[in-house]
């Protein structure tokens, strides 16, 4: 393989501790560089949450080549398992650099963005809410986001909020509606970690209501997994 | 219908109230369970529906130490003792944070407290013997330099 052809290979790649073709060293067994593999050129995990890397030895013509490899990371931020490349996210709002190492030869660090996880979601205000005769919509529907670390409010992150009840064949058949005219509507939390923008329900004019409609809130992590707290209903009944 | 509702409209009220859980309860089951995370979301569920019950942030305290927060844990602690300074296991589980992070005058303060209404029970004994023996040690170690 031509050195140009090598290059490209590792555009797609993380180069090795040698940044170009010239001046590259072998690290013994001849491997030359390291390609390490990841889900996206600075990827984000969440505090707790895992990520796993995998990188490959290369010889001098691009090609896969048996060595021991080992992961290390200097920072505190992150922990990376030596053996599996498997990164932990410990601090919030930090990088974590890790680096793979065959022999001699260690690759660039790859940095990973550390954020906080939200771990709570939490119905605040009244979850039993009045439309009275004449009105159109409920007061604010309000939940708010916390992470445990550092404890408090997140912002910047998704709720979801979505009626469950009544359950409308489609949305042209709504009889109450979120914002937007939706059932099913989310809301980025500020710096409060309560919805930027009010979440309400409103009746929708000239068909016949329903009693009542329950709203359920909630709120997943970046792995999907659904944040505790989750699930929890207002219930708004229509005089 | 509108006399109907009007009749029975609270009694539908109340059965059409979100139905709040024992979230404290479901906090300390999920701390048996060892899911500290989980039972800090029981634990504020259970503060937001009853704000002045010093135990739920007595036990929020003791999960944020247990999750390794000592900060959020001392926080904790003493918005629980602002709620009921009798709380002899807030000052506690407080003095040791505070002792850890080397501040033994508070700490000192705290065990003190937490002697002057010593708890009852099977392993009270233990607890209070432990207090009076860091206090002793507070009060003979050399006092921190100040510059």
């Amino acid at each position: 393989m031509s050195c140009t052809a090598r290059r490209r290979a590792w555009l797609l790649l993380l180069p090795a501790a040698a940044p170009a073709c010239s001046g590259l060293t072998d690290s013994g067994g001849g491997v030359i560089a390291i390609e390490i593999r990841a889900p996206s050129a600075s990827p984000t995990i969440e505090v707790g949450d895992t990520l796993q890397l995998s990188a490959r030895a290369l010889d001098r013509n691009g090609d896969s080549i048996a060595a021991p490899l080992s992961w290390r990371t200097a920072d505190t931020t992150i922990t990376v398992d030596a053996a599996t490349g498997r990164v932990v996210g410990v601090t919030p709002g930090a990088i974590g650099r890790v680096q793979v190492v065959a022999g001699t030869l260690a690759s660039d660090p790859i940095s990973i963005n550390v954020v906080s996880r939200p771990d709570s979601v939490i119905a605040v205000g009244p979850t039993a809410l009045v439309v009275p005769l004449g009105g159109t919509e409920s007061a604010p529907l309000q939940a708010e986001l916390t992470t445990n670390l550092p404890a408090g409010p997140l912002a910047g992150r998704t709720l979801i909020f979505t009626v469950v009840d009544p359950v409308f064949a489609s949305v042209a058949g709504r009889t109450v509606e979120l914002p937007n005219a939706q059932l099913a509507d989310t809301a980025t939390t500020g710096g409060d970690g309560l919805p930027t923008v009010p979440i309400v329900l409103r009746r929708v004019v000239g068909v016949a209501q329903p009693a009542t409609a329950t709203v359920e809130v909630r709120a997943s992590r970046r792995s999907g997994a659904p944040v505790p707290g989750s699930g929890q209903r207002f219930v708004v009944t229509f005089q | 219908m509108s006399f109907w509702r009007r009749l029975f409209g609270r009694e539908q009220l109340e059965r059409l109230r979100p139905r709040r859980l024992d979230y404290l309860n479901e906090g300390l089951a999920l701390e048996r369970q060892g899911d500290f995370e989980a039972a800090l979301t029981s634990y504020r569920l259970a503060y937001r529906d009853n704000p002045t019950d010093s135990r739920i942030l007595l036990n929020m305290a003791i999960a944020f130490t247990k999750t390794g927060q000592p900060e959020e844990a001392i926080r904790h602690y003493r918005r629980a003792l602002e709620v009921d300074n009798s709380l002899g296991g807030a000052h506690y589980g407080v003095a040791f944070l505070l002792l850890k992070r080397g501040d033994g005058q508070q700490a000192a303060e705290h065990l003190r407290a937490f002697l002057a209404r010593p708890p009852k029970g099977a392993d009270a004994e233990r607890w209070v013997r432990h207090a009076e023996t860091t206090l002793r040690e507070i009060a003979t170690a050399p006092a921190p330099e100040t510059s």
